[in-house]
């Protein structure tokens, strides 16, 4: 494991920032990878937003590449702000899949390799 | 109506780390600090925003420092006191590091809310310390006029197990340990917190 950052407040997009803006990398993350909870998505459609979102996004948004066609309410899950989130690890490619099986093992069966860590500006780039 | 009957997201404005200030604000907010003495033992302080701070005292070891509280995110005391002692510990493990103590904060809005509800958020919170194998060695409370409750937790780690979030290196991949969407996850439709769905959202251009 090369970093590891608790996903709260700021949402996946920021904690994802603060990474990318550290170790001086754009981090890549493919948006249909990302696990949800059960009834997130089906809610962020139906247009049940946090404020939080919105404030996370309105302060961070310049520095996140998204593709045109990402729909909306993906977008304010990218940047719902967690409670007890997850932890975001980059972790050598080789050593990926092994962890992600550990991780599952461990307890954490929503665990999901959601991207990569690239060459590139100090940036989220959405795909 | 009964102080036991109180929803406990009915007494704060907002819950969970959506109560967190934005990051903008919070740079704003920072900026006007003086700049801190250097010191060299300090390995992570405020300027990478990391989970926690992380002091190295000698060659073997380096202590970790943290603090997680914020407002009712569910109406069940219990299950509140165990989500923001999990927030809370989550940060030093962020760190690569191992609790060994908590100390609890605590903020009750004391006449509008039941005694035995206070002490089923701290034995929540103390239930969760239990789990992860450390005391809640003390505290501090105050009467305040929203609910709040977090831990301030103290670990350890190796120096070289130190893990910043501003590691990351070209090729890596990342995984992601749960899923998104806590901000808007109603426990049922009873217990939804009051202030959960604050805005429709606009049109998706798709």
């Amino acid at each position: 494991m090369h970093a590891v950052t608790d996903v709260t407040g700021f949402g996946l997009f920021g904690h994802g920032l603060e990474m990318a803006r550290g170790s001086d990398l754009m981090l890549r993350i493919e948006a249909a990878t990302v696990p949800l909870l059960g009834e997130a998505a089906a809610l962020a459609r139906a247009g049940f937003i946090t404020g939080a979102s919105h404030r996370n996004w309105d302060s961070y948004g310049a520095e996140v590449e998204l593709p045109v066609e990402l729909p909306e309410w993906q977008r304010h899950l990218l940047a719902d702000p967690q409670t007890s989130g997850g932890l975001l690890v980059a972790v050598a490619r080789e050593r990926a899949e092994a962890l992600l099986a550990e991780i599952q093992a461990a307890g954490y069966p929503a665990a999901r390799l959601i991207g990569d860590v690239v060459a590139g500006p100090p940036r989220v780039r959405i795909i | 109506m009964e102080l036991s009957e109180v929803r406990l997201t009915s007494l704060a404005h907002g819950g969970g780390c959506g109560c967190k200030l934005s990051p903008a604000v919070l740079r704003e907010l920072l900026s006007a600090m003086p700049a801190a003495q250097a010191f060299p033992g300090l390995l992570v302080g405020t300027e990478t925003g990391d989970d926690a701070a992380v002091y190295q005292i000698d060659e073997q070891s380096c202590v970790i420092a943290t603090t997680d509280f914020f407002m009712p995110v569910v109406d069940d005391p219990r299950d509140f006191g165990r989500i923001a002692a999990t927030n809370a510990i989550s940060d030093i493990y962020a760190m690569g590091g191992r609790p060994i103590m908590a100390l609890a904060i605590l903020g009750m809005p004391l006449g509008k809310i039941a005694p035995e509800t206070v002490g089923a958020i701290l034995a929540g919170g103390a239930e969760v310390c239990a789990s992860a194998g450390i005391p809640v060695a003390g505290g501090h409370s105050i009467d305040a006029p929203e609910p709040i409750y977090g831990l301030a937790v103290i670990g350890i780690c190796r120096p070289d197990a130190v893990r910043r979030n501003s590691g990351a290196k070209a090729g890596d991949r990342l995984i992601l340990t749960k899923g998104l969407g806590v901000g808007r996850r109603p426990c049922s439709t009873a217990s939804a917190p009051s202030w959960a769905p604050t805005r429709r959202c606009m049109p998706s251009p798709m």
